[in-house]
């Protein structure tokens, strides 16, 4: 029983271990499996990384080629590139390229570094200096003479370098100028960028409009609707004074003042807001002012509102013609509603020319309305007047001047004022006591009086000035008469030229004359430029040089009419001899051989001249003349734009 | 930045072209040494670019 037992122990034992056996074989067969896939994953990681460093050495490759044609391309689009094109030179271009495709490293090494320093040198970036620096630390190989040369056209072009960075800096602007165009035009080619700008700058309006309502509204009272309108019109009146190169914040008040001055609303219209804004922009009047001078204006007169501002713009045009500021001006007709109302006439028109003829004389309205008041009060006037003539020693006359305060003409009154002032020279001349007596009688205190004397002065000046620009103007005249009458002058001779063509004996007498004229012909020029430094003076001494030379040749020369030659002018004597210049080859006949000459020929008698030398020298006698005329016709110009 | 098929590039292109080669024309005019160097240096090119050939 027991060996039964054992023996079912022992069978259970290998039973088990025949468990474990085929359990481990399996194990074992896994384990085999997993170690077949490691190594076939070993393979592939090797294949992958092969390829990832093949890769890698493309993407190398790849980049070191497209750098190598960015430098190539820098290197043509340089001066230097530009110049080797212009010669037809492609070489070191072909040098680059062939070095960089070499398997060879070295070789690529060395491509590299010489096109380092071939496009540092046309970018004008490196200097002769730099590019010795770098023959001296690095090699180039093969390509080590071309650097040399490199450095050598360095050396030989002073400046080069200068040059080719300049031209570099300028193309590189060229390319900015060229990007920021391109980025506008397709800022506004693109709906959605000019969308949002549009929407941008729609926002900004309506707030500033919004802003300006709830102003309005806030220091008028007025209503939203009421508000919103006057608003629109302020914003008008900004517009049209931005326009001309005015200020709009003064456009605006000029709006705003409008209606706080005439209480109404009803005043202020899209035109009248536009036309105002255009006044002050124009001629730089205050906002503020602009209003009180329409409501002035308004007041004196039944005209509307856009008569009373053409008015105003008529006085701010006089004022510039008349070189004093229109801002200044029209801000003083504004500044006194009292003097509108005691004087004004025309719609103001009166008070506007007084306060340009004010302007002229250094005074302001204030002043001229002083005067006009103080020699309205009659009796103290005429007492101030006479005791300023005692003090003077001269008689004054301010009747006329009480008639035209009276009458409210200021300008006329200002002249009068100054009549019986008399010059700076008379103010001058008097003593502390008579000038306080002569202000006194004028209602007006000494420093305004001097202030009027001295504009006056100034007045002067001007009418001297014009005086000498029509000083000018004469001269200028009087030189193109002159110069008429010279070339006049010059005609005759040219006449007498002709006439002596006519008559001339021998063809040798015209040769002569065609010399004398040529020569005279030469100077005249030189005389005209020579003269013109002298301005218009130098027009008639040029044309009496001119005249000079003619008559010295003639008698120098022993020039004659034509004729037969006689010592004193009458019938020429068998004895008659006088001196002859001539050249090789001439020969001079006298009546009988002429005769003879002509009767050979077969003409009528009469000689046979070359006339072409003779042509030539008229010809170039006109020329000259042209060229005088122009000179002329130039400096009147000069002259003209100078006065 | 403007494309490279735009007018406005070509234009620009254009220009700068010309101000290059007004300005190398006119450089080569003042300065007879600066052919002279460049003909040198394209030679010099020649003789390296016969040597690379070689290489391979």
């Amino acid at each position: 029983m027991a060996d039964l037992r054992e023996q079912q122990r022992i069978t259970a034992e290998l039973q088990k271990q025949k468990e474990i056996l085929e359990a481990h074989n399996k194990e074992s067969q896994a384990y085999k499996k997993a170690t077949q896939e490691i190594n076939r994953l070993n393979v592939e990681r090797v294949k992958v990384e092969s390829q990832i460093a093949d890769a890698k050495a493309r993407a190398a490759s790849e980049a070191d080629t497209l750098s190598l044609e960015k430098q190539i391309l820098n290197i043509k689009k340089s001066v230097l590139g530009a110049a080797n094109k212009e010669l037809g030179l492609d070489k070191q271009i072909k040098v680059l390229r062939e070095g960089a495709s070499k398997a060879d490293k070295e070789t690529v090494k060395q491509t590299r570094a010489y096109a380092d320093l071939l496009e540092g040198v046309a970018s004008g970036s490196m200097d002769l200096e730099a590019v010795l620096s770098k023959i001296a630390t690095e090699d180039f190989g093969i390509m080590n003479k071309m650097a040399n040369d490199l450095a050598d056209t360095l050396r030989d072009t002073p400046n080069l370098t200068e040059k080719l960075k300049i031209e570099a800096q300028a193309q590189q602007k060229i390319n900015d100028f060229r990007d920021r165009i391109s980025e506008a035009s397709a800022l506004l080619s693109s709906p959605k960028a000019m969308g949002v700008a549009a929407l941008g700058l729609a926002a900004k309006i309506a707030t500033d409009f919004a802003s300006s309502m709830l102003d309005i509204r806030q220091s008028l009272g007025t209503s939203a609707i009421d508000s919103a309108r006057l608003a629109g019109n302020m914003a008008a009146a900004g517009a049209a004074a931005k326009v001309v190169g005015g200020n709009s914040q003064e456009a605006e008040a000029a709006v705003k003042g409008l209606v706080r001055e005439f209480g109404s609303l009803s005043v202020v219209t899209l035109e009248v807001s536009t036309q105002l804004g255009l006044i002050t922009g124009q001629f730089g009047i205050s906002g503020d002012n602009a209003a009180k001078l329409l409501k002035s204006m308004d007041a004196i007169s039944t005209a509307s509102i856009e008569t009373n501002l053409n008015l105003i713009s008529t006085v701010g045009e006089l004022a510039r013609a008349e070189g004093v500021a229109p801002a200044q001006v029209l801000n003083d007709m504004a500044s006194d509603t009292e003097l509108f109302a005691k004087f004004g006439k025309d719609g103001g028109k009166n008070i506007g020319l007084a306060a340009i003829q004010a302007a002229k004389l250094g005074v302001n309205m204030a002043t001229v309305a002083g005067i006009a008041e103080s020699l309205l009060d009659f009796e103290s006037s005429i007492t101030n007047e006479m005791e300023a003539e005692v003090l003077l020693g001269k008689n004054l006359n301010l009747d006329k001047a009480r008639q035209l305060s009276l009458a409210g003409d200021f300008d006329g009154l200002q002249k009068e004022i100054l009549k019986n002032v008399g010059s700076e020279a008379e103010f001058n001349a008097m003593n502390v006591v008579q000038r306080q007596a002569l202000a006194k009688s004028l209602g007006m205190n000494v420093a305004d009086l001097a202030n009027m004397v001295a504009g006056e002065k100034t007045s002067a000046e001007i009418q001297k000035d014009q005086a000498k620009t029509q000083k000018k103007q004469m001269d200028m005249q009087h030189a193109m008469m002159i110069t008429m009458a010279g070339m006049q002058g010059i005609q005759t001779v040219l006449l007498a030229l002709e006439m002596g063509k006519n008559t001339a004996l021998v063809k040798g007498l015209a040769t002569r004359v065609a010399g004398i004229g040529a020569s005279l012909a030469g100077a005249v020029g030189p005389i005209f430029t020579g003269a013109s430094i002298l301005g218009p003076l130098g027009i008639p001494v040029a044309l009496a040089a001119i005249a000079s030379m003619f008559a010295l040749g003639k008698t120098a020369m022993g020039f004659e009419d034509g004729g037969m030659a006689g010592v004193d002018g009458g019938t020429p004597g068998s004895s008659d001899t006088i001196p002859a210049m001539l050249t090789p080859g001439e020969v001079v006949l006298n009546a009988a051989q002429q005769s003879n000459v002509a009767g050979a020929i077969g003409g009528a008698g009469g000689a046979m001249i070359d006339n072409t030398a003779l042509i030539k020298t008229t010809n170039q006698l006109l020329t000259k003349v042209n060229e005088g005329i122009n000179t002329l016709i130039r400096k009147t110009g000069e002259q003209a734009l100078t006065s | 930045m403007a494309k490279r098929d735009s007018m406005l590039f070509n234009f620009f292109e254009k220009w700068k072209e010309k101000r290059l080669n007004k300005l190398a024309k006119n450089m080569l005019k003042k300065n007879p040494e600066l052919e002279k160097n460049l003909r040198k240096l394209d030679a010099s090119a020649d003789d390296v670019l016969k040597q690379l050939k070689k290489i391979d």
